[in-house]
């Protein structure tokens, strides 16, 4: 038989037959040619009375195919009967060949599904020309992705042949039919898609909510300011910087509409011709223009090449852009929005190369499914979750304070805060994280309470004339260096520790 | 002698291309097919707010966009169709169940399994879900309750009317979608995962990185070739490198007909600095950027990968 099948003629047509099979498999994802009973049903009735090709449509039925392919089958007016397949009327829609009665056009808003919408006009275009604000919902893939804005509206236009847009289509090969002029200069181009979606979404706001604010105008940018480097986690040896964009008004926009994103550019090395990938880290600012020429910065700690650039894909979109290296990038920037019209991005840098690798616990193995914070998926606080946001808390209280004193105290209270969540913790995760940060805190106390004990004694010689010291101040110096002396790590430390214990007696 | 040895050389080639191929289309074939869900049992979960039907058994996450909730005949019945879903008839063999408490929310839940023949050939099989209550609810798939073990819907209170465009009896979508318009109110604990220095103290660390494939790019198959790279060639420099295993857990195509031009991963917070040893090792130019909120879930990916036009 082998002999047979192997013989060339037949080699190449059976070669010929995978190839044609692959290419059939293609088109797999393609738009459907029938539907479910109900859905032709409902269809048919939609469709009774529009017009095919300016033919009326007299009266459509519904036919099968097998069990659960339905199609429709229309009588035209001039007498002849048509076999209507679902994806060639979706196509008859999108080109306008079909038409439904009473100022409706038929959606196919999904190209997988049969699922249908109508969108009766009238309805939306009384709805829209009422409209004072817009709510614009990002799309998938965009950056914003599932985020809105609130924008105001300036007038809304059905598309003429004198707009740029008008007869094209968008990626599923709808036509673009209304526009949506705003009034922070933006334009919005609706399908009858989009239009019956935005319907459905209440996307049209006659009155707007109070405690909402609508956009009505750009912000501007005015400058750009660097912000220092400071210590931000002295436990982890955390550093922060920052940029300032400031702006010519006050943004009325909460900060996670600000995102980020790191884009890998491959740019030709200058000197020797190479490929060079570069890492660009990007903070998204919708709403928002370049109106003069804005001044960055060549480098800023570990961002090179600052700068602020229109985004030419997106209207009223900046991006303030700067390359970084990958390998010093351990943490993503944070945006937090000031009152002084500005959007500070805080930027941190650590040396430390533990923060992002898996400690070797065996509570981090993800054998089952885990969740990937501490917090239970549930909204409901857990009693760990108090204490342990209350440790959280706590730490960053005292990170915040230039009193090294006043620190101590608060280091303390959130080690008493940490052990709660540890008898409060339900599972491994919990208890684990709850004492790796005791312990970080453990490790880091005795070198804060050796400088504390140094700086106090020093206060105390020169402030008392007599020399000697307050004895409840020495009680309390002396506890923090007992407490010191249990978890000192170095014998420098504790030789240290004891030098000032015999000091302070 | 000599001759007789090319020949059988010639047609054992022939053969091997043959039957690669044939193997190719098979495996292909059953690539397309061979995820989904599995319902097992089901539990309806008390809350004062929202009451919630959970399904046990084994589920896609990465299918669950796929998932679509219809309002039914009344406000008080929803549908909802789960595609590539079967019902595992030796754990769940009622069809109809009506014996739920009698103060709780829940009337009767049908439960319809189709399997049918495509266009193409292939099978098609769903289970329709139909949920009546007491009283008017609201429908929607939990995400956060929702991950490989469990598949979890909250009946909710509805908050605002279902805005139905065109004549219903002409309407098939009717969605609620309601837009967010207010601040989003940030909760202690959001608070804590959102700053990055918090987040630290907050999230557990991984030692295995679950990475989904997904294809979206005109070209076929390339999510699977960018796996097989992942995989096969590069795993062991992304493992010593990250300090984790790296777990290939999804390989499919985007229905929605994407085309990005660049390839696109999608991260998890805490995972920025593995996404990057992951741009920095796969070819061509990627963007990177961490899962949109509206997405995020606890979901069994850390890392989607979307393969863009530009991976050759």
């Amino acid at each position: 038989m082998w002999e047979r099948i192997l013989n060339k003629k037949i080699y190449f047509i059976s070669l010929t037959f995978f190839l044609f099979l692959v290419g059939i498999s293609l088109p797999a994802f393609a738009f459907p040619e029938y539907t479910s009973r109900q859905k032709a049903l409902k269809l048919a009735a939609v469709l009774d009375h529009g017009y095919f090709k300016s033919i009326k449509i007299s009266s459509v039925f519904v036919k099968n195919r097998g069990q659960d392919d339905y199609y429709l089958q229309a009588i035209l007016d001039d007498g002849s009967s048509r076999k209507w397949l679902i994806n060639r009327i979706r196509e008859w829609t999108q080109t306008d060949e079909l038409i439904l009665s009473k100022n409706r056009a038929l959606v196919f808003p999904s190209a997988e599904s049969t699922d249908f919408g109508v969108l009766e006009k009238n309805d939306f275009y009384r709805t829209v020309l009422n409209a004072t604000a817009f709510v614009k919902t990002f799309s998938k893939h965009d950056i914003l992705e599932g985020k809105s804005l609130v924008l105001g509206v300036l007038r809304f236009r059905i598309l003429q042949a004198e707009d740029s847009k008008f007869l094209s289509t968008n990626k599923l090969g709808e036509r673009y039919r209304y526009v949506l002029e705003l009034e922070n200069g933006s334009l919005e181009y609706f399908t009858y898609s989009d239009a019956f979606a935005l319907l459905q979404r209440s996307a049209f706001l006659e009155e707007v909510p109070e405690n909402v604010s609508v956009l009505r105008k750009t912000f501007k940018v005015i400058e750009l300011k660097k912000i220092p480097l400071q210590i931000e986690d002295e436990l982890r040896e955390i550093w922060r910087f920052g940029i300032e964009v400031v702006f010519d008004g006050p943004i009325k926009t909460s900060p996670d509409r600000f995102p980020y994103q790191v884009v890998e550019l491959k740019l030709k090395d200058p000197e020797t011709g190479r490929q060079k990938t570069q890492f660009f880290l990007q903070i998204i600012f919708p709403n928002s223009e370049k109106i003069g020429e804005i001044s960055g910065f060549k480098n800023h700690e570990y961002l090179r090449y600052v700068e602020l650039d229109t985004d030419v894909e997106h209207q009223k979109r900046i991006i303030l852009r700067a390359m970084v290296n990958p390998d010093a990038l351990n943490l993503p920037p944070f945006i937090e929005v000031t009152d002084r019209n500005s959007i500070i991005v805080n930027y941190y840098s650590s040396t430390d190369q533990s923060l992002t690798q898996p400690p070797d616990l065996l509570a981090s193995r993800s054998v089952s499914e885990m969740p990937r914070s501490v917090f239970t998926p549930d909204q409901q606080e857990t009693e760990f979750e108090k204490n342990y946001l209350e440790a959280v808390g706590l730490i960053r209280e005292a990170q915040a304070l230039l009193n090294t004193e006043l620190r101590i105290e608060i280091y303390f209270k959130a080690l008493k805060a940490l052990k709660q969540a540890a008898l409060s913790a339900e599972f491994d995760i919990q208890i684990a994280q709850a004492l790796n940060q005791r312990d970080l805190l453990l490790s880091k106390m005795p070198k804060l309470i050796i400088r504390n004990v140094q700086m106090s004694i020093l206060a105390l010689y020169i402030e008392s004339n007599n020399g000697k010291a307050d004895p409840e101040i020495s009680k309390k110096l002396l506890k923090q260096l007992i407490h010191a002396e249990r978890y000192a790590t170095t014998q420098k430390q504790k030789q240290k520790i004891s030098s000032l214990k015999s000091i302070l007696r | 002698m000599h001759l007789s040895h090319c020949k059988l050389m010639m047609r054992f080639s022939r053969f091997l291309v043959l039957s690669l191929s044939f193997l190719f289309l098979s495996v292909g074939l059953s690539l397309s097919v061979n995820s989904g869900h599995m319902l097992d049992r089901f539990e309806l979960i008390a809350d004062k707010n929202s009451p919630f039907l959970s399904f046990k058994g084994y589920f896609d996450p990465a299918q669950f966009p796929h998932i679509k909730i219809t309002r039914g005949n009344s406000q008080t019945e929803s549908t909802v169709i789960l595609p590539n879903t079967f019902i595992n008839n030796i754990l769940l063999t009622e069809r109809e169940i009506t014996s739920f408490k009698v103060d709780g929310i829940l009337e009767k839940l049908t439960l319809k399994e189709k399997i049918t023949k495509t266009e193409n050939g292939g099978i098609d099989f769903y289970v329709t879900l139909t949920i009546s209550s007491k009283e008017k609810h609201l429908l929607v798939l939990d995400p956060e309750k929702s991950d490989s073990r469990h598949l979890t819907f909250a009946l909710q209170k509805p908050k605002k009317k279902v805005i139905i465009t065109g004549s219903a009896e002409g309407t098939q979508i009717a969605l609620t979608l309601e837009a967010k318009l207010e601040p989003s109110v940030i909760s202690k604990r959001e608070a804590i995962l959102l700053h990055p220095v918090t987040a630290l103290m907050s999230y557990r660390q991984f030692d295995q990185l679950n990475v989904a494939v997904l294809n979206a790019s005109p070209k076929l198959g390339a999510a699977q070739r960018l796996a097989v790279m992942l995989d096969r060639r590069q795993k062991k420099i992304l493992e010593k490198r990250m300090g984790m295993k790296l777990k290939i857990v999804n390989i499919s195509s985007v229905r929605e007909q994407t085309i990005l031009a660049k390839t696109k991963i999608y991260f998890h917070a805490n995972l920025l600095k593995a996404a990057l040893i992951l741009a920095e090792v796969l070819p061509g130019e990627q963007v990177l950027e961490p899962v949109p909120l509206s997405r995020n879930s606890k979901l069994a990916t850390d890392i989607e990968i979307y393969v863009g036009k530009n991976f050759e």
